[in-house]
């Protein structure tokens, strides 16, 4: 079996567009489904001052290289995990304070499990190990909705989905100009998305909440469809080392709508 | 002051030919149009106050919290994204949202609107397009994956070829993080010779047990980490998770009702196969199965042109083409070679009196001593009847001399299916080397035989040396 190791830093940090700001202890961003590095804009630049700061895209997603794409590896959190923990070993950082947000978060958590070494502090913004309900377990989601959701993908990128796009556009040899169409933040490639829609909301990570090893903050809206109270909760309660911090946020993504709550949260967690 | 054309503003925002709704910075509802209410069936005073998202069902909520309210956060705005609006009666309309913020002075959000547009009919029409387009495109993936599947197999000629094109045709077609084929031994056991087995080593105990029930049931079994699974599969189950994997499917290959081996691939997560999916793979798994057993074939008749059937030694043809091959090389460095003829003696009466089955037996035991009494390099093949011929390359006359004694003692000793019988051999030994001149085949074959006729006329149970 050959194992492709990363051949160089300038791969892994293309691969994942991984930028870099400020010094100090290593305080890395990861994004959930749906958007990009973009999402972290109201929070990471209040730590430059005294950290480093370290933000990327999940293949598929924003400026990562879409070449690198391979459904196999990214059929499972486990291979986002996998970049991530090289992103980590070429930049070589540790005591690495992790803020992840809903899938991102699980992510680095998956990640943290196979080097618990690199990892001092995690940061989990909305987290949710399932969204799909189950007999005993309340994750918010029937399978009818998460197909409903890939069904609203397909809707949405209809207009430009990597067949049609060109024909509409008339210039089939021209496929960037489809690209423009897409929103300027938050880019995302049609069928990488709609694959990391399935990964994301089809994943079952309830058992690796109790391998967390690294001491971890859980930020919760106090009003969030996606990753509701309860969901919270059980994480922290899961999690050994962990204290759970309930924000009066409506939606999702906090760090959005009330970017100075998280801010605290976090640096009072870390300090 | 005049009426604008039109009628009112009142009036034309609240008989827009659209949806107009206005939420705060919370995404709560703070004015919503007549045309809205309408289309929905909703009563005004009892959506202000509700957040928008609570009008989406699951499906679209998922997308408005995690693309629409993100985009709309970073860029000011979001145009045409296509959602779905419960009305009050519990039907779903299909919609397109634009939506825009608007900035207070501290460059807060303070307000956001929100256009809404009746898409049914742009949404069925498109639902089946994208409909036939999937329904197209699965149809397309399953022809390609069979077309060269079956392109992969007609080049592929070893069973590690074939079995390595499985494994990979396996990973592509249902995007796996690895797969491997394991085929059935000479022992019945299954091993690995292709591809990836993420669980190596991992399930020692039943490493078997798997395989073994998907080749006893012929179906596919897919087993993940739930704890159903778990009780059946125990082993697996806790390797699955020290490779941080979540499930496997594993697929019989069988030909006909012969179990030759099975295909399994590894998932990060738990996965249902559908039934178009377990289809295909079976399919190419018959492919797979045709292939192996077309390779089989031609392996044994390869074996069988060049061996003895009763014995399994190497047969005339091969030996004599061992001898060709052995004085094509003796010719260049000066080393000797040597030609072995050997015939049983007291043989035919064990024939005639036992019966050929015993006769049968006799000579299978006879290769066995014969091959045991041989080092590593040394060829015997059966010549015909009771009649077999070695070949010693690189050794002189002395050195088969001593090779010839260890087969008299060999065949000397008693045969347990011929009991009271006495047999032995006759051996003549030629014995070449490339200074001696150039010699055939037919010269060595030849000779050996003349001086095993010397060792029958001197008394049998001996042997004769000659060179030439």
């Amino acid at each position: 079996m050959v194992v492709n190791a990363p051949s160089s830093t300038f791969d892994v940090v293309e691969r994942n567009n991984v930028t870099m700001r400020g010094e100090g202890r290593p305080i890395v961003f990861a994004h959930g489904f749906g958007c990009s590095q973009d999402m972290w804009r109201l929070v990471a630049p209040h730590f430059v001052d005294d950290h480093r700061v370290v933000l990327f895209d999940h293949v598929g997603a924003g400026a990562s290289d879409l070449s690198a794409y391979r459904p196999g590896k990214y059929d499972s959190l486990e291979g986002y995990a996998g970049d991530l923990v090289e992103i980590l070993e070429q930049l070589d950082l540790r005591d690495v304070v992790f803020v992840g947000h809903s899938v991102g978060a699980i992510i680095g958590l998956l990640a943290a499990n196979r080097d618990p070494s690199r990892f001092g502090s995690l940061v989990l913004v909305g987290p949710s190990p399932r969204y799909v309900d189950t007999d005993d377990y309340t994750g918010g989601f029937s399978q009818a909705d998460i197909d409903a959701l890939l069904d609203g993908l397909d809707a949405n990128y209809f207009g430009w989905s990597e067949t049609i796009a060109p024909v509409i556009m008339g210039a089939p040899d021209q496929p960037e100009l489809a690209e423009e169409l897409n929103d300027s933040f938050c880019r995302t490639d049609p069928s990488i998305a709609r694959h990391f829609a399935r990964v994301t909301f089809l994943s079952d990570n309830r058992r690796d909440l109790a391998e967390v090893t690294v001491p971890t903050l859980v930020i919760q809206s106090s009003d969030d469809v996606i990753a509701p109270v309860a969901v919270g909760r059980y994480v922290a309660a899961q999690i050994p080392d962990s204290e759970l911090v309930i924000v009066p946020v409506t939606g999702h993504c906090a760090h959005l709508s009330a970017p100075d709550l998280v801010v605290d949260a976090i640096r009072t967690f870390i300090s | 002051m005049s009426v604008p054309p039109g009628g009112d503003l009142e009036q034309l925002y609240e008989r827009a030919p659209f949806g107009y709704l206005v939420t705060d910075a919370n995404d709560v509802l703070v004015r919503v149009n007549r045309t809205m209410t309408e289309w929905g069936g909703f009563d005004a005073h009892q959506l202000l106050g509700r957040p928008f998202r609570d009008l989406l069902p699951s499906g679209s909520q998922l997308l408005y919290e995690t693309r629409h309210l993100p985009v709309l956060r970073l860029q000011g705005f979001v145009n045409e994204v296509s959602l779905q609006i419960t009305r009050a009666d519990g039907s779903l309309l299909p919609v397109l949202v634009n939506a825009a913020t608007v900035l207070g002075d501290d460059g807060e959000v303070v307000e956001v609107r929100i256009g809404v547009l009746d898409a049914s009919n742009r949404t069925s029409y498109e639902k089946e397009l994208l409909a036939t387009q999937r329904t197209a495109k699965n149809l397309a993936d399953r022809v390609s994956v069979l077309q060269d599947a079956s392109a992969a197999f007609s080049g592929a000629n070893t069973e590690t070829q074939i079995a390595q094109t499985l494994a990979s045709i396996l990973e592509g077609a249902l995007v796996a993080s690895s797969a491997c084929v394991a085929l059935v031994d000479a022992s019945g056991r299954l091993e690995v010779v292709a591809g990836t087995n993420p669980l190596a080593g991992r399930i020692l105990p039943d490493r078997q047990l798997l395989g073994s029930a998907v080749l006893e049931s012929e179906r596919t079994v897919v087993v993940g980490v739930s704890d159903r699974d778990a009780e059946s599969f125990p082993a697996v189950v806790t390797a699955l998770r020290e490779a941080r994997l979540q499930s496997i499917a594993v697929f019989p290959i069988m030909s006909d009702a012969t179990p030759l081996g099975v295909a399994a691939a590894f998932f990060g997560r738990e996965r249902s196969l559908a039934e178009s999916e377990t289809a295909v793979v079976l399919a190419v798994a018959r492919q797979a199965s045709q292939a192996l057993t077309r390779s089989r074939a031609q392996e044994q008749l390869a074996y069988a042109a060049l061996h003895d059937q009763l014995t399994g030694l190497a047969n005339r043809a091969s030996v004599r083409d061992s001898i060709a091959r052995a004085l094509a090389r003796s010719a260049h460095p000066n080393s000797p070679l040597s030609v072995m003829f050997i015939d049983l003696d007291g043989f035919k009466p064990v024939n005639d009196r036992l019966g050929h089955h015993v006769g049968d037996a006799i000579l299978r035991e006879v290769a066995t001593r014969l091959t045991a009494s041989l080092r590593a390099g040394e060829i015997v093949g059966r010549h015909g009847g009771d009649e077999f011929v070695v070949v010693c390359d690189d050794t002189g006359g002395d050195a088969a001399s001593a090779i010839a004694e260890r087969i008299h003692e060999a065949i000397r000793r008693p045969f347990a299916d011929a009991p009271g019988f006495e047999i032995s051999a006759s051996v003549g030994i030629a014995t070449h080397e490339a200074s001696d001149g150039r010699v055939s085949t037919d010269d060595l074959v030849g000779a050996a035989d003349a001086a095993m006729y010397e060792s029958k006329r001197l008394g049998r149970d001996r042997s004769t040396l000659v060179h030439v």
